[in-house]
């Protein structure tokens, strides 16, 4: 029987049939891992079909053979899936399932199958128990104060944090399995009755809509069903940290979390959510509102910064106090590049060091933020490649940069730096003015899940004083515009 | 790809077109440049917020209406568009082509229209909440230089010119408001109030530039942009608030004219592609700014723009009365 056509079957009756089915299936010739472990109880012929590692062998061992075994005499027939589950059976999450595929499909993530000869159906028995990371502090959203737990690679333990946050019977995880080639499971986790509907649906159609053969977790299912794949900034937050994803779920968004992916998806968002940190909910709301001001601030320097300079050393130096430009010009002085060269170089040399830093070994890794900063620097201004300055504009724009929560965030607008420099060096100050103008529009015609990305400024929209700013706790009554509840409020 | 925009979002965009427009035209733009200009924007916004009222309550559909607006609002953003090239060229890009000025400018306006007629209203919007932070930045860094007697006399010229820039301006507001003829969704509340809001802002920007600035200086264009953005007795590096404002200004009033005059065309020829429309505006806008006589055309085609408009209004009400209009649903 052709492979397509044994995966659409149903299991038959005849329990050699069928191992024999699931051994070809499961190239159980050659695949060392895949295991098929007969037993009989009350006379009648079983199998446990499990892959070995994925399934937990102490589980399987205490609870469906000794189980087995101990009621081996005893008459338990008519024997099917069914009654094996209700009487012999220790184990508490068990299904019965006939379709080949749906068998496969979970022996593959580490369940087990209990084939019964003369029975269509398997109990499939929730064994999983392969090596997993343990909950950690988390590595890339560090914070001061605050849950110090970050999201792990398994999607079940991931779930259960989550949970965990949000402590009632309205949270729902539903599991779409999505790949038509190689499953990945994606939890869809939201609030019912405080998420809208509408997006919710929205979300769970375009998570249901993926046909992509393999789909290599979230980050592919984000560019999958993002509403703007060309634009740069990301329309979802991406979070390892479970208090961050459970706060977006009690504002109302959708979380959603996948196999092998430490970390979580929400939306819809706004570009202000981008701006966030969990710091910012367990500090005191002035500090919180600073904060927020400070990577306001960041994020602004990090864009406009290099174009400005380049702008305003190129075309308009009378804009420029005369004390200052006396500086820049005698810094400049022995320099033999443009200026434009000049900035590229740094930030080239920048992206270099931050990408290596990020890829070396932790241990070297420190050692090369000293190299790059000091050593590379300092022989670069001795050289007069670069002027002093521009170490200056550069590391205060980097700087800017890493005031930036949202890794993805911070990449986009890396790029948009580049774009006003580009503008600002071909055209000063007009090229820059017309750069941010060009990416105001842009942010203004960006949407996440149908929520415009800069609501609740434009469109105006009444929300909670804790999206741009972020005022006291006791005056963020209103619900999230974007919630079932914030909806009803604007109607 | 349809041309389309929401209410609020036009009247967003046609809030800061207006005053941007207005303080342009007043500014920089009229050859004499007296101190009753204020007044001017004040009487140009009350000649036009009665016709604006008609034309958002009622947005006639006709060709009659749509084509010379829209071709109004073309010919305006050209205007625009040269004002804008003229003041990069002045600022530091004198020994550039203007081409080459030009067409920058034209492509993000292009990429505006793109992103839809809601994003360029809600670019609108924003600016309307940055600008005021400007304008605050401005006055504080040159709050020593302003000298009020100079505002004196009150009337300048007298009240003809008074009247006669007050025409000027209404010519003005109406191409800077077309966009408000567009809106097709239901919340649709006739409102002039963009407009005299927008008349008012101009008159008090006005007000502070003429007390940074005496206004009897007079000169050519380029003298007028150089009282404007680099007014000589403030120093230079204080200007840069100021040269951001005109020139984010200019640009959202550019993409606001020329969204207009793209939908415009777009609903002349229904069967053209959004997206062609607005080039076709675009590379129209650019070519007519090329014509060198245009700026200088700009001051006089506004007096006939108003009355043009204001006629093919009324016409356009009348063969409504046969069925032509689409009179707005009510909003709650």
């Amino acid at each position: 029987m052709p492979e397509r056509e044994a995966l659409r079957s149903e299991l038959s009756t005849d329990l050699n049939e069928n191992v024999n089915a699931l051994r070809a299936l499961l190239n159980a010739g050659v695949n060392a891992d895949a295991q098929f472990r007969p037993l009989r109880l009350s006379g009648i012929d079983l199998c446990v079909v499990y892959i070995e590692g994925m399934a937990d062998d102490k589980k399987l061992s205490d609870f469906v053979l000794r189980a087995c075994n101990e009621r081996a005499q005893v008459d338990v027939a008519p024997l099917d899936a069914q009654t094996l589950m209700r009487d012999v059976l220790e184990i508490a999450q068990c299904e019965a399932e006939s379709r080949v595929e749906a068998i496969l499909e979970k022996v593959a993530t580490g369940m087990s199958a209990v084939l019964v000869d003369g029975c269509g159906e398997a109990a499939l028995l929730e064994t999983r128990g392969y090596p997993a990371r343990q909950v950690n502090r988390t590595t890339n959203e560090s914070v001061v104060i605050g849950a110090q737990e970050g999201f792990v690679e398994s999607l079940r333990t991931n779930m259960t944090l989550l949970r965990r946050y949000v402590p009632s019977y309205r949270l729902v995880t539903e599991c779409i399995s999505v790949g038509t080639s190689v499953p990945c499971h994606v939890a869809l986790c939201y609030l019912a009755g405080i998420a809208d509907g509408a997006i919710v649906d929205a979300v769970r159609r375009r998570v249901k809509a993926i046909d992509a053969k393999t789909v290599q977790g979230l980050g592919a299912v984000q560019q999958l069903i993002e509403d703007s794949p060309w634009a740069l900034l990301p329309q979802m937050l991406q979070t390892e940290r479970p208090d961050r994803a459970a706060s977006c779920v009690m504002d109302g968004q959708v979380v959603l979390l996948a196999d092998n992916s430490p970390y979580a998806l929400a939306a819809p968002i706004t570009l202000f959510h981008q701006l966030h940190a969990s710091d910012d909910s367990f500090a005191r709301w002035q500090y919180g509102t600073f904060l927020r001001l400070i990577r306001i601030s960041g994020m602004l320097i990090s864009v406009f910064l290099p174009g400005l300079y380049i702008a305003l050393t190129d075309y308009h130096m009378h804009l420029l106090p005369l004390s200052l430009l006396g500086s820049i010009a005698e810094a400049r002085a022995n320099v033999p590049f443009p200026i434009l060269a000049e900035i590229l170089i740094m930030e080239f040399s920048f992206y270099l060091i931050n990408e290596a830093g990020t890829r070396m070994p932790q241990q070297i890794g420190s050692a090369l933020g000293i190299v790059g900063a000091l050593i590379l620097g300092q022989a670069a201004v001795s050289a007069s490649i670069i002027s002093p300055i521009l170490i200056i504009i550069v590391a205060i724009t980097g700087l800017g940069n890493y005031a930036i929560p949202d890794y993805g965030f911070g990449i986009g607008l890396v790029i948009c730096r580049l774009f006003v420099i580009a503008c600002g060096a071909a055209l000063g100050l007009y090229g820059v003015c017309l750069a941010a103008f060009v990416m105001l529009v842009s942010l203004c015609g960006m949407k996440s899940l149908g929520i415009p990305y800069l609501a609740p400024i434009a469109p105006m929209r009444a929300h909670n004083p804790d999206i741009l700013l972020r005022l006291p706790v006791w005056m963020q009554k209103r619900p999230m515009f974007f919630s079932a509840k914030g909806k009803r409020a604007v109607r | 790809m349809t041309l389309l925009i929401s209410h609020r979002p036009a009247r967003a965009a046609a809030l800061a077109a207006v005053a941007a427009r207005l303080f342009q035209g007043l500014v920089v733009d009229a050859p004499t440049t007296q101190n009753g200009a204020w007044l001017s924007a004040l009487i140009g916004g009350m000649l036009a917020a009665p016709w604006m009222f008609v034309i958002s309550k009622y947005r006639p559909r006709g060709a009659l209406f749509i084509a010379p607006l829209g071709l109004y609002a073309l010919v305006d953003s050209a205007c625009v568009l040269a004002a804008v090239t003229r003041s990069a060229g002045y600022l530091a890009l004198d020994r550039s082509a203007s081409l080459v000025l030009l067409i920058p400018a034209g492509l993000a306006a292009l990429w505006c229209m793109w992103r839809n007629g809601d994003a360029v209203g809600y670019a609108a919007m924003i600016w309307t909440r940055i600008a005021p932070a400007l304008l605050l930045g401005v006055a504080l860094l040159q709050w020593r230089y302003f000298r009020p007697e100079w505002l004196r006399p009150v009337l300048g010229a007298g009240w003809p010119s008074i009247i006669e820039g007050g025409v000027r301006c209404a010519g003005w507001i109406v191409a800077a408001f077309a966009i408000m003829a567009l809106p097709e969704d239901e919340e649709c509340v006739s409102s002039f109030l963009p407009v005299l809001l927008g008349a008012g802002i101009a008159a008090g920007l006005t007000l502070l530039q003429f007390m940074l600035v005496p206004t009897q200086l007079g000169g050519g264009w380029l003298n007028r942009l150089d009282a404007l953005l680099c007014n000589g007795r403030t120093p230079l590096y204080l200007q840069l608030p100021m040269i951001v404002l005109w020139f984010a200004g200019l640009f959202h009033l550019l993409a606001c004219e020329l969204f207009a005059a793209s939908a415009c065309l777009q609903r002349l020829l229904t069967k053209l592609d959004g997206k062609l429309c607005a080039l076709l505006a675009v590379a129209e806008a650019i070519a007519l700014s090329r014509v060198g006589v245009l700026s200088a055309y700009g001051i006089a085609l506004s007096r006939w723009g108003f009355a043009a408009i204001g006629t093919t209004t009324l016409l356009s009400m009348l063969a409504g009365k046969k069925g032509g209009k689409i009179p707005c649903a009510k909003s709650d």
